[in-house]
């Protein structure tokens, strides 16, 4: 009996203790947010028709790279706007699949920085405030295709801030005055170089990874969905022109015959670094790494393939985004607009060296005796801006191993077709 | 009379201990303030009270979350230039929210059952005429004699609440629609029942994919639990025998890969085995042999993985079979010798059962691991060579890297929540079944 008792009363205990934990749970959390949310905003909407001002009393968090450009421009918006700002270094990559778990929880950034390819298959979800307020300024000074990339059902969601993709690099001291100017020049120029026994190759890169190879196909005229990207049943990636390139592609093992799994990126950027590599295919972000290499680094633009076509690669735009989850819609509406006004977008140009997104950068004067920027700027140029609508994603999960299959020696058009099939199966399982 | 007024004052109002159950059933505590405990029942009924408001006012709601998972999704809506976002239902949140709930009422009626009980047992030990606690007395009671279970208390509700429920709660997103395409909170997840299991099993994507995992996982498992204790124990025997010298440099030569955080020696790996330019492949073609296709053909990579594991594993094993060889008594090899017993036939007839009788409950433990040894599949191969045949899997890939990759890089959670379920019922199942037939479990001697 006193055993049953002393059972009870613990249990009374630990229910106290229970029931006070639940109340605490986030679990509170929804149901208190949407009163706030719902009401906060509407007094304030009159006043959004003249200028949209900060929420009295707005606290930012902003998630982006902790460095002296983020830095800076938290100051100088601090200074301006006086609304707090806390910076939290959180990766562009990472910032969508943390604000999934930490948005209900009320502990996500109100501003970060995504890539604009995460926008496509998360939008559904709810997780982005569309660029309302400042869509016409926005619309005004971006390049169309950044635009595009953060712009899905015709509603604008981001605000473009650079354009990134690959480049060529090459180390001088190697390629000296070689002719590249077409991929048989650049055939011709490995075969010579080529010294396999000894880890020296004339080109190098990552032949299953989809972001360099894509723009082989692409070149070829294999596109991911049809009807500017917006068409999930019409898939592009076994045309004619995707065999082609996939055989184009194959056509490189002849200057790089190397399994594809070990071409690794560590591989890669040591070899490049121990100046073993005449040429590489490696991110714009990367830039200020190789720049800063005892021998010197140039950028060439893609060469063309045979039949004279340009290689398409597909470029991505880093763009700010606000939460829906923020508490503060207008100061994060501004806070994301300063970034990207076109003297924000030149700071970042002249801090970090990426190329800004908005129009008409060829003819800037801070950009034109830039020549890397000039090569990268032409090299986007031909790029196309990855599909926006959710499906991308199968675009990667299913064509991705079709690489690996196809440098081992796979038949290329069934291959091709099979992955098609694949991705058309898992796209109707999604609906 | 005196004595029989006493007595007439222990009695309670309404006598017969049945009596007090029923009260107690009818509200909690009512049973003890019969038994004239008087600071318990009401305790009791205080808590009764409580239980009751939480039944009416959070129980409907966390029954309708649980059934629904919410009715209105949040949505966007312009009020004049700038779009507001309207806050609905979040089912992830309903669906922790109501399970809480559940867990609390639960919680609440085992209190109630245990208060039925114990009216009706103090009401018979008050009618054989033993005195009954105080409320002072019950609480001294609790502090002195049933402390341990109050300290225990805490643990345990922490594991009912966090680890209990997220398992309830896993199992849970089995049955609804959860994916990346399907996501709150502008979206509602839906039940919809067995349909992601039937999915596994007919389609053949999926099913392909599942038998071929779960083959390798168990294969894998197997391998690199046998290859670890293969070479923990002969270089173990190597290293205790009689007339090896320095016998503490070799055991802390074969510690040292123990001593590299696995993390770290498995990347190193990765590089070292790399077809084309690891190191690995570059004394084999000196030695006059060719190159080996370590991580790029899917057997070798298989192969790899395996040899890998068991470089990383077997100084653990080595320890542990070091010790357990100086347990057995040197008299027994000398009997063995004088019996004219050779090398082989010790190590059959004495080391090795002694050996066994130890390493059975620990080996298991290793297979059940490797069941989920994540880290060096994951780090090594990452699942790779590429199998064109498998639904977001690589011919390397075990279960639990499958699972990773379903939920953190596909977004596939329902999927991956049934994978977990499968994870969860083989390895309690190879646990349990196979802990239960080792001799030490059963606490048999040799």
């Amino acid at each position: 009996m006193k055993r049953r008792t002393g059972l009870i009363s613990l249990l009374i205990v630990c229910m106290l203790a229970v029931t006070a934990c639940g109340s605490a749970s986030p679990a509170a959390n929804p149901s208190s947010a949407p009163a706030a949310a719902s009401e906060s905003p509407l007094p304030s909407s009159d006043a959004t028709m003249d200028e949209l001002q900060p929420e009295p009393g707005a606290e930012l968090v902003y998630w982006d790279k902790k460095d002296a450009f983020s830095e800076y421009a938290v100051q100088e918006f601090e200074k301006k706007y006086n609304v707090k700002v806390t910076l939290e270094e959180v990766m562009f990559w990472e910032t969508v699949g943390r604000l999934i778990t930490d948005g209900p929880a009320g502990t996500g950034a109100d501003v970060f920085v995504a890539g604009a390819d995460q926008l496509g298959p998360n939008v559904n979800s709810g997780l982005f405030l569309p660029n309302d307020y400042f869509a016409e300024e926005t619309t005004n000074i971006s390049v169309k295709s950044a635009l595009d990339a953060v712009t899905v059902d015709g509603i604008l969601y981001g605000y473009p801030r650079n354009i990134e993709s690959f480049m060529m690099y090459v180390n001088k001291d190697i390629v000296k005055d070689a002719k590249l100017d077409t991929w048989d020049d650049l055939k011709a120029f490995a075969k010579k170089y080529n010294d396999i026994p000894n880890n020296k190759y004339g080109l190098f890169y990552e032949t299953n990874n989809l972001l360099y190879n894509y723009s082989f196909m692409a070149g070829y005229g294999a596109y991911i969905f049809g009807n500017n990207g917006t068409d999930k049943n019409d898939i592009g990636l076994n045309n004619e022109g995707a065999v082609k390139g996939m055989e184009f592609y194959r056509s490189l093992k002849e200057i790089l015959p190397v399994a594809s799994s070990d071409l690794t990126e560590d591989v890669k950027v040591s070899l490049f670094e121990q100046g073993k590599v005449g040429i590489i295919l490696d991110g714009i972000w990367n830039l200020g790494r190789y720049k800063s290499l005892p021998f010197e680094v140039g950028i060439i633009q893609m060469p063309k393939m045979p039949g004279g076509v340009d290689p398409k690669p597909y470029a991505s735009v880093p763009a700010y985004f606000v939460s829906s989850y923020s508490k503060y819609p207008n100061a994060s509406k501004l806070f994301a607009h300063f970034m990207t006004t076109k003297e924000m977008q030149l700071k970042n140009y002249e801090m970090r060296g990426v190329l800004p997104a908005y129009a008409g950068i060829e003819n800037d004067e801070k950009l034109e005796s830039d020549d890397i920027i000039q090569v990268f700027a032409k090299h986007v140029a031909n790029a196309e801006m990855l599909p926006v609508i959710p499906e991308v994603q199968y675009f990667f999960q299913n064509i991705t191993p079709v690489l690996e299959q196809i440098w081992n020696g796979a038949d290329i058009r069934s291959t091709l077709d099979k992955a098609v099939a694949d991705m058309k199966a898992n796209i109707a399982a999604a609906q | 009379m005196e004595k029989r007024s006493i007595i007439e004052l222990r009695r309670p109002f309404l006598s017969g201990c049945r009596t007090s159950a029923v009260l107690s059933v009818l509200v909690m505590g009512a049973g003890q303030l019969n038994n004239r405990q008087y600071g318990k029942g009401i305790a009791l009924m205080l808590l009764h009270l409580a239980g009751l408001y939480v039944a009416i006012a959070k129980l409907p709601h966390a029954v309708w979350a649980l059934v629904t998972l919410g009715e209105t999704s949040a949505r966007l809506e312009k009020v004049g230039k700038v779009y507001q976002q309207v806050i609905g239902d979040h089912s992830i949140y309903l669906l922790v929210e109501g399970l809480i709930m559940i867990f609390l009422m639960f919680l609440l009626l085992a209190v109630y059952v245990l208060n039925i009980r114990d009216a009706y047992r103090c009401a018979r030990l008050r009618e054989e005429g033993m005195p009954l606690h105080t409320f002072r007395q019950t609480l001294h009671f609790l502090l002195d004699y049933r402390f341990p279970q109050i300290a225990i208390a805490i643990p345990v509700l922490g594991i009912l609440f966090f680890t209990v429920m997220p398992i309830v709660f896993m199992i849970l997103l089995a049955f609804t629609d959860f994916t990346r395409s399907h996501m709150p909170p502008a979206q509602l997840i839906n039940w919809h029942g067995l349909e992601t299991f039937r999915d596994i099993f007919r389609l053949r994507v999926w099913s392909e994919t599942f038998y071929g995992v779960t083959l390798w996982t168990l294969l894998w498992a197997v391998a690199s639990t046998l290859t670890c204790f293969a070479a923990g124990f002969v270089i173990a025997l190597a290293v205790q025998q009689k007339d090896i010298r320095f016998k503490k440099f070799w055991r802390t030569i074969f510690i040292l890969p123990y001593a590299i955080p696995l993390f770290v020696s498995t990347l190193i790996l990765r590089n070292v085995f790399n077809g084309q330019f690891g190191p690995v492949n570059d004394y084999l073609e000196l030695m006059g042999f060719g190159r080996v296709p370590w991580l790029s053909d899917p057997e070798w990579a298989k192969l790899t993985l395996v040899l890998v594991n068991m470089l990383l594993g077997f100084p653990v094993i080595m320890l542990m079979i070091i010790g357990v060889l100086s347990t057995i008594p040197g008299d027994m090899y000398e009997a063995a010798d004088i019996d004219g017993a050779d090398g082989l036939q010790k190590l059959r007839l004495i080391t090795f059962p002694t050996v066994m009788y130890t390493m059975m409950p620990i080996l298991i433990m290793q297979f059940v691991a490797n069941i989920n040894n994540f880290n060096v599949i994951y780090l090594l191969t990452g699942g790779n060579p590429v199998n064109g045949n498998y639904q977001f899997a690589g011919h390397t890939d075990i279960l639990i890297t499958w699972l990773y990759k379903l939920s953190m890089e596909q977004g596939q959670y329902n999927f991956a929540s049934v994978i977990g379920i499968f994870i969860f019922v083989l390895l309690s199942g190879f646990a349990v079944w196979s802990i239960r037939r080792t001799k030490s479990f059963k606490e048999e001697r040799l």
